[in-house]
């Protein structure tokens, strides 16, 4: 059975390797300096936040309602909702970014924040409107319906009961829209046109020439934060649940 | 009223990808056939699609990014099979801490493929670090003895960084399959005398079989369309179809973009195909093999 223990540990070696080389290739103090006193990565960095931060509001704005609908409602024609909902995953972005950005132009939206938001909240709400449907799917309609019986406004049964209720699958849909939009090359560059300049799109130049320098330090600072996001998310989502769990009872 | 509701709280949604989504992926499909051109005249034609059908770019391209497909997904199949057996092993005994050995393995999913190409770029390049480490242990004399694996013709770079990346989604995908397989049909097993290695492949494997038959599928599709990867450690010939497909829209012609837009939509058709089938799989199999679970 020692076989298996040193499979392990090759395996999980050559999982870790690439990580390794980033380590080995970011230890250079002047290129962390660098880049971090050059006003082109705050500048990129705040664009990549704004952007992501719009991108999530739109999705909890257009997202939850459409997923309270699906989790627990039938209707004529729900399939077809479902499989339209589901479309931005199966067929590639930059397809219809492509086809839509001579149309952007036209409407102004190209190269601009907002143009760039919009697509990127097209290829997260597939994200969130799957992850909130599992929350809703949970949540019995009995719980709203003793709070309109002892006279809760629509609102307040929403912050009240609904909310607290779903928060976990609405922090997951979340962090997984964040972490798409940060991601985004192709769409933003087709759509921003170069001129909204996001993080992989500063990075870019440095990454695909393989520049050691520049290239490791924006590399190993974007998955240092990528990996904290859902460090965060993790114990957050566990927080949620273990308050449920431990005698403090929500309902 | 009540009904109403329904469709007031789901329009939004739908109208928004239909509206930013769809009715880009419409546009496109028109221009393939040469309708509704930015510039000149617009008439329906199929020349388009044959000429691209006729050219033989096309053809390596497609053939190219077939092959990186399914080489890269049936690795990365089989690679699973393997780590999924080693955790299935582990899973009693507990030689290592389970929990810390998936983290590690599921790690290269939160790393995006643009950054994930880079981490295989410099790690095999020829001034990268295994070849820096080898001229430093003596083992080769300089770097440019040490093999071409990125930005190489037959694409070996590509297949790594697919590989490193999409392994651990088809480990994921899986492991709660295991489980549920393990804590339903263990004690059978005991009972029977079956020995782990026989209940592995006869047992657990066949009944994660949809869900490996299932992820290897979204992978092939996915590497069908995939972008970054192949722009970033492919070749200038053969290259992917969305590589291809960026190159003539970076051009900038607006006459292209007919042309553009008929690869663009092979590429779709493509996606669109494997999303079928992957629904069917998941009807017909995990249906079949419901009373396993119950």
């Amino acid at each position: 059975m020692k076989k298996i223990k040193i499979l392990y540990i090759v395996v999980m070696i050559l999982f870790l390797l690439p990580f390794g080389a980033l380590i080995l290739e970011s230890l250079r103090p002047c290129t962390w300096y660098y880049v971090y006193t050059d006003i082109k990565t705050y500048k990129a960095i705040a664009t990549t936040v704004i952007v992501a931060v719009a991108t999530l509001i739109l999705n909890i704005a257009i997202g939850t309602p459409a997923a309270s609908v699906l989790a627990r409602r039938e209707f004529p024609g729900k399939k077809i909702v479902e499989l339209i909902i589901l479309l931005p995953l199966i067929i590639p972005s930059f397809v219809t970014s492509m086809g839509i950005h001579f149309t952007f132009i036209k409407l102004g939206l190209a190269e601009t924040f907002l143009g760039v938001t919009l697509i990127h909240t097209v290829l997260t709400l597939p994200y969130y409107i799957r992850s909130t449907v599992v929350g809703y799917g949970t949540l019995g309609e009995g719980y709203e319906m003793m709070g309109k019986i002892m006279g809760a406004s629509g609102l307040k049964r929403f912050f009240y009961i609904t909310l607290p209720h779903i928060m976990p699958s609405v922090i997951a849909g979340s962090s997984l829209v964040i972490i798409v939009s940060f991601a985004q090359y192709l769409n933003t560059l087709i759509i921003g046109g170069g001129r909204i300049i996001t993080v992989p799109i500063l990075m870019f130049p440095y990454i695909s020439s393989g520049d050691m320098g520049a290239g490791a330090v924006y590399s190993f600072s974007y998955i240092t934060i990528n990996f904290l996001l859902i460090f965060l998310l993790e114990k957050s989502v566990k927080g949620i649940y273990n308050k449920k769990m431990s005698g403090e009872k929500l309902w | 009223m009540e009904k109403i509701k329904r469709y007031i709280y789901i329009a939004p949604a739908v109208i928004f990808i239909g509206v930013f989504f769809l009715y880009g992926f419409f546009q496109g499909f028109l221009q393939s056939f040469g309708l509704y051109r930015i510039v000149g005249e617009s008439s329906f034609t199929l020349d388009y699609y044959m000429e691209t059908i006729k050219s033989k770019s096309f053809w390596d391209s497609l053939l190219f990014t077939s092959r990186m497909a399914v080489v890269s997904s049936t690795v990365s199949l089989l690679i699973s099979v393997g780590i999924i057996y080693i955790i299935y092993m582990n899973m009693e005994r507990k030689f290592v801490k389970e929990e810390r050995f998936q983290k590690i393995v599921e790690s290269p999913l939160l790393v995006p493929y643009l950054i994930a190409s880079y981490l295989i770029l410099i790690l095999f390049m020829q001034s990268g670090t295994i070849s820096k480490l080898m001229v430093a242990l003596g083992i080769i004399e300089d770097y440019s003895k040490f093999p071409i694996l990125t930005n190489d013709r037959r694409g070996i770079g590509i297949m790594i960084a697919y590989i490193w990346k999409t392994t651990p989604f088809i480990v994921m995908m899986a492991i709660p399959v295991l489980k549920r397989v393990k804590s339903k049909w263990d004690s059978l097993a005991h009972i029977f005398n079956v020995g782990k290695t026989r209940f592995f492949f006869e047992v657990a494997l066949p009944l994660m079989g949809p869900s490996l038959l299932m992820s290897f599928f979204i992978i092939l599709a996915y590497i069908f369309t995939a972008f970054e990867v192949p722009y970033m450690l492919g070749v200038t010939y053969p290259k992917a179809l969305a590589v291809g497909a960026y190159e003539i829209y970076s051009r900038g012609s607006l006459d292209d973009r007919p042309s553009l837009m008929v690869i663009n939509m092979i590429i779709s058709f493509i996606s669109l195909g494997s999303g079928v089938l992957v629904y069917i799989i998941n009807k017909v199999f995990v249906g079949k093999n419901k009373g396993a679970w119950e």
